[in-house]
């Protein structure tokens, strides 16, 4: 299949589709997330640099506890509307924590890049657990869904309640449902999967886990 | 949804420096693409900007991970979800809500040639898509990736990867079409 802009479409279609291909970000725009990302060659990046550990490494760091802020809600992370100047130092994770209003917190996957959904915007607050907290949920998801394709469907069901005995509140509660799902298909509980499924689609009805969620079901449509 | 962990491998430690490199070459290699994809599916400039430093700083963190040859693949997916978070937190296009654009009367077709007009014309369109069409539309007609990529990236079988296309351009045709026929009615009066 050929694409729109290659044929049969009109000059106005192409001219909308061209447009949205050639658009590239400002070089202010590339400079400051180079600058985030500590991959500058001078200026912030240098900075950042100056530590025991190299300044892009501290912003590893940085970004894995940005990422469990994220479970306060990356949802609530906005642009840097207020913020189109750089400032002089690295700015680990540009983007700026909305405040308020109390909410449930939200889960984000880094282990399998889901970003939670929370729609309410809440205040900003402490990440639910440090970066070592945060390490240890991923490894316990890793070694579940680990588990999981190796067949081992009972060490996964396991390892999952470990997670959840140990992160109620956990960063990842959505994979770790995923995953659970998948478990009890895994071990024969197909009645249990299915059930868990449903709660899970009728909770995060748009959570990007959901088609995943309905393949693991045999509810995908 | 894209499985992303179809892409991980078993973790092979790289070395500061190999690391650093391999992330600055992801960059330099995709920060257009991870920004524009972004844009497309709803954030503003300086917004997508921060949502694209996110996503290379989540690569970061899963370097090790990420097999060699599938970091664009790595990339669009991560930018995927940071979209439909945003998405999801009401961010999306915000634009407004009227599709005839009242705000555009006056403006003339011709004035496409301005290709920041024209960007900020197909977002209105964009606006008006399903979201999971939208995904679709963009990584195929925007980015030109294949629909067996794009299958594999957001996680739903071939067919309905392009039934979902299908409906994208009809959908994006028919709107443009009404944008068109809105415009030139405006000029012409």
């Amino acid at each position: 299949m050929k694409r729109l802009i290659e044929e049969g479409s009109t000059s106005f279609e192409q001219s909308l589709l061209s447009a949205m291909a050639d658009e590239r970000p400002s070089p202010e725009l590339v400079a400051r997330m180079e600058q985030g990302l500590g991959l500058a060659a001078s200026g912030g990046a240098a900075t950042a640099a100056a530590g025991g550990m190299a300044g892009w490494a501290k912003l590893t760091v940085v970004g894995l506890v940005a990422v469990g802020l994220a479970g306060v809600g990356f949802t609530q992370l906005r642009g840097a509307d207020a913020a189109a100047v750089a400032p002089p130092t690295v700015k680990p994770v540009p983007v700026k924590v909305e405040a308020p209003v109390a909410a449930a917190p939200t889960p984000v996957s880094v282990t399998d890049l889901a970003v939670q959904d929370d729609p309410t915007p809440s205040r900003p607050r402490p990440a639910a657990s440090g970066t070592a907290d945060l390490r240890e949920e991923i490894r316990l998801l890793d070694e579940a869904r680990a588990a999981v394709r190796a067949g081992k469907s009972n060490e996964a069901l396991s390892l999952l309640a470990k997670y959840n005995r140990k992160y109620p509140r956990g960063q990842f509660r959505q994979e770790a449902q995923v995953l659970r799902v998948e478990a009890l298909k895994g071990s024969g509980n197909e009645e249990a999967a299915v059930k868990l499924g449903k709660k899970f689609v009728a909770q995060h009805p748009e959570s990007p886990h959901v088609e995943r969620v309905e393949r693991a079901t045999g509810a995908e449509h | 949804m894209a499985n992303a962990s179809l892409l991980l491998v078993e973790p092979r430690p790289l070395d500061e420096a190999a690391r650093r490199s391999r992330l600055e070459k992801m960059f330099r290699a995709h920060h257009e693409l991870v920004w524009r994809t972004l844009r497309r599916l709803g954030l503003g400039p300086e917004q997508a900007a921060d949502a694209a430093q996110q996503a290379f700083l989540i690569a970061a963190e899963r370097l090790n991970d990420i097999r060699h040859g599938s970091e664009r693949a790595f990339l669009f997916g991560t930018a995927i979800r940071l979209a439909r978070t945003a998405y999801r937190s009401g961010r999306r296009f915000q634009l407004e809500d009227d599709m005839d654009h009242r705000a555009d009367a006056g403006s003339k077709v011709e004035e496409l040639v301005d290709r920041r007009r024209a960007v900020e014309l197909a977002d209105r369109v964009l606006a008006q898509m399903e979201p999971s069409l939208l995904t679709v539309f963009v990584l195929f007609e925007i980015e030109g990736l294949s629909t067996p990529e794009i299958a594999e990236l957001v996680g739903v079988p071939l067919g309905t990867a392009a039934s979902r296309l299908r409906r994208a351009r009809e959908a994006f045709r028919s709107t443009a079409a009404r944008m068109e026929r809105t415009m030139r009615r405006e000029t012409s009066q």
